[in-house]
């Protein structure tokens, strides 16, 4: 059994790979979502979630091996993050999206499964021309094996 | 190497002794620059074939390795990987961004000299491991381009790290091998490091520091930054620190407890490893040191192991005996000459290429030199390969692992530091460091 004929992938609002930051943040908001993909026409390019946003809003230097373990010290700094942010909302969303790799449509549940467990966000599911199908979350998965093992 | 007990080599085939051994080393060296296959691998590969070869029995290439150079090396990497927990090296280069009011030029002195600091007494490359973070944590809070930092860190690194014995490993190796000491190394070069770290702060201001401006709403929020929160460990800060200064008494009077500094540090390395490991159970014991151990550089470390044996095979073919004679016949047997020239020459390769194999090499050849210039006369020459071989590595930024690991961290956020540009820059300032270091030398020395 593939997930393509499970009644488990989402269609989900899309942005371009042209749209801004602040664009796709608003789409989230509005949806009540942490995530969304990016499509150039149809076909998927790539996902951007509220982590993609906040992790560049970190000051620089604390990221990687051997950046500064702990930030107490820097108190509120809402002007640091604030500066970025305002740098950050007019980029284009191809430069900050993560390139979650896709699932294709004929992926078998399990291996659906175990991929979805080791994703921070829901996972893009295409067909075999790329083109964006919906969306597979967890949450859609297991409302559908509950409803499953009611059965 | 010291300490080679000769034998005659029983080379495969019957070959020369000389040619295989050069062979060897020529390749070594050879991959090692183009940077294709990891250094130690490397290293550990051409020192084998050393011994596959014949040139050196097991037992000689044991004895070219310097173990003090690698107890001094581990020894230190150990308090440092401790001690770096403590958030205590965030801790002072806040303090000195807050006490010049964060203004920007003032900033980029203070850092500087933190940075120098710390090199001088640790090894660079921890150093602004733990000064670059924080410099662009800060820079980022001003809103002000954090190369001109990234810039000055790398060159206080390089000359902070000529100033003592355990600064910068050419030190180490030049100190072990020549039985100079922690004192000679600190009255010798500690004096030139200041000159010449005063005298690139200038140029420094001309180019950048003048045009630097920070808002004074942004400069409030580094004042808000509060040191006190970066100590993340009191404890462990109090006893790294006692350690720590035990270990750099150790080194100012090793001369008078007859100890070397390899030994002293190792000592000093295990002793904090008790401190850190009391009144835990064994489990966590053996994770936390573990871990400490693991924070060591073997990269490094095996790199030493098998350089020491390659150039133990060459020095007993003879071929550094040949290159100290010819090097001698260039200068026409003219001390001043012999001792410049090292200086530059060392200065140039360092820029270019690691300075480690090319001051591995150096020692025996200068040690090869004593029949024509006097054993007790050499002292002059082995602070010019310091001098040469510190400073140089502010060349470019291959000169020195410090100035890659800036790079790495700059990339990271998005502030590249590019080859060329900062070569254009960094190469003439070197070379005017080594201008000042050879008038240094002619006038204290020759």
């Amino acid at each position: 059994m593939t997930i393509r004929t499970l009644p488990i992938i989402i269609a989900a609002t899309t942005i371009t790979s042209q749209a801004t930051v602040l664009e796709a943040l608003q789409i989230m908001i509005a949806n009540k979502s942490n995530h969304v993909p990016v499509c150039d026409g149809e076909n998927y390019v790539g996902v951007i979630s509220v982590n993609d946003i906040l992790q560049k809003l970190l000051p620089a230097g604390v990221d990687g091996p051997h950046g500064v373990p702990d930030l107490k010290f820097a108190g509120d700094a809402t002007r640091l993050m604030g500066s970025h942010f305002r740098h950050l909302r007019e980029q284009k969303a191809k430069d900050i999206l993560h390139q979650a790799q896709p699932l294709d449509e004929n992926c078998p549940l399990l291996e659906a499964a175990l991929l979805l467990s080791h994703s921070p966000t829901p996972l893009p599911v295409v067909d075999h021309n790329g083109k964006l199908l919906g969306m597979l979350s967890r949450r859609g998965l297991l409302e559908y094996l509950a409803r499953e093992a009611e059965k | 190497m010291h300490g080679v007990t000769p034998s005659a080599s029983e080379v495969i085939f019957g070959l020369s002794p000389l040619l295989i051994s050069v062979t060897v080393f020529v390749i070594t060296y050879a991959i090692i620059i183009t940077e294709k296959i990891n250094r130690s691998i490397v290293a550990l590969l051409g020192a084998g074939l050393m011994m596959f070869t014949g040139v050196l029995q097991q037992s000689e290439a044991f004895a070219g390795i310097d173990f003090n150079t690698l107890g001094l090396l581990t020894g230190m990497m150990m308090l440092v990987a401790i001690t770096q927990k403590s958030g205590v090296f965030q801790y002072v280069a806040i303090i000195a961004a807050k006490r010049v009011k964060a203004d920007p030029w003032g900033l980029l002195v203070m850092l500087s000299i933190v940075t120098a600091i710390f090199s001088a007494l640790l090894d660079n490359v921890t150093t602004v491991l733990l000064i670059a973070p924080v410099a662009m944590l800060i820079t980022d809070a001003l809103r002000i381009n954090p190369y001109p930092y990234l810039f000055s860190i790398i060159f206080a690194s390089n000359i902070g790290g000529t100033a003592t014995l355990i600064g910068d490993p050419p030190n180490i190796m030049i100190g072990s091998a020549v039985k100079l000491t922690f004192n000679d190394f600190l009255f010798n070069l500690a004096p030139i490091a200041v000159v010449v770290f005063i005298l690139t702060l200038i140029p420094i201001y001309l180019i950048w520091g003048r045009t630097l401006y920070a808002a004074p709403e942004d400069r409030e929020q580094v004042m808000a930054f509060d040191e006190r929160e970066a100590i993340t460990d009191v404890q462990l800060l109090k006893k790294s620190l006692a350690v720590l200064v035990l270990v750099i008494a150790g080194f100012v009077f090793s001369h008078a407890i007859h100890q070397e500094p390899g030994t002293i540090a190792m000592f000093g390395g295990a002793l904090l490893l008790l401190l850190q490991a009391l009144g835990k159970n064994a489990e966590e014991q053996t994770h936390e040191t573990h871990k400490i151990f693991s924070e060591v550089e073997w990269i490094t470390i095996f790199f030493f192991v098998g350089l020491f044996i390659v150039v133990a095979g060459i020095e007993k073919a003879g071929a550094l005996d040949l290159l100290a004679k010819q090097l001698i016949e260039v200068t026409g047997g003219d001390f001043t000459i012999t001792a410049l020239t090292i200086l530059w020459v060392s200065a140039v390769f360092s820029s270019i290429v690691d300075n480690i194999p090319f001051v591995a090499t150096m020692i025996p050849v200068i040690q090869n030199m004593a029949p024509t210039f006097g054993a007790d006369n050499l002292v002059p020459l082995w602070w010019a390969l310091a001098m040469g071989a510190c400073l140089g590595g502010n060349g470019s930024l291959v000169g020195a692992s410090a100035n890659l690991v800036v790079a790495g961290f700059a990339e990271r956020a998005g502030q590249p530091i590019r080859f060329l540009p900062f070569m254009l820059m960094a190469f003439p300032l070197m070379l005017a460091s080594i201008a000042v270091a050879s008038l240094y030398l002619y006038l204290r020395y020759l």
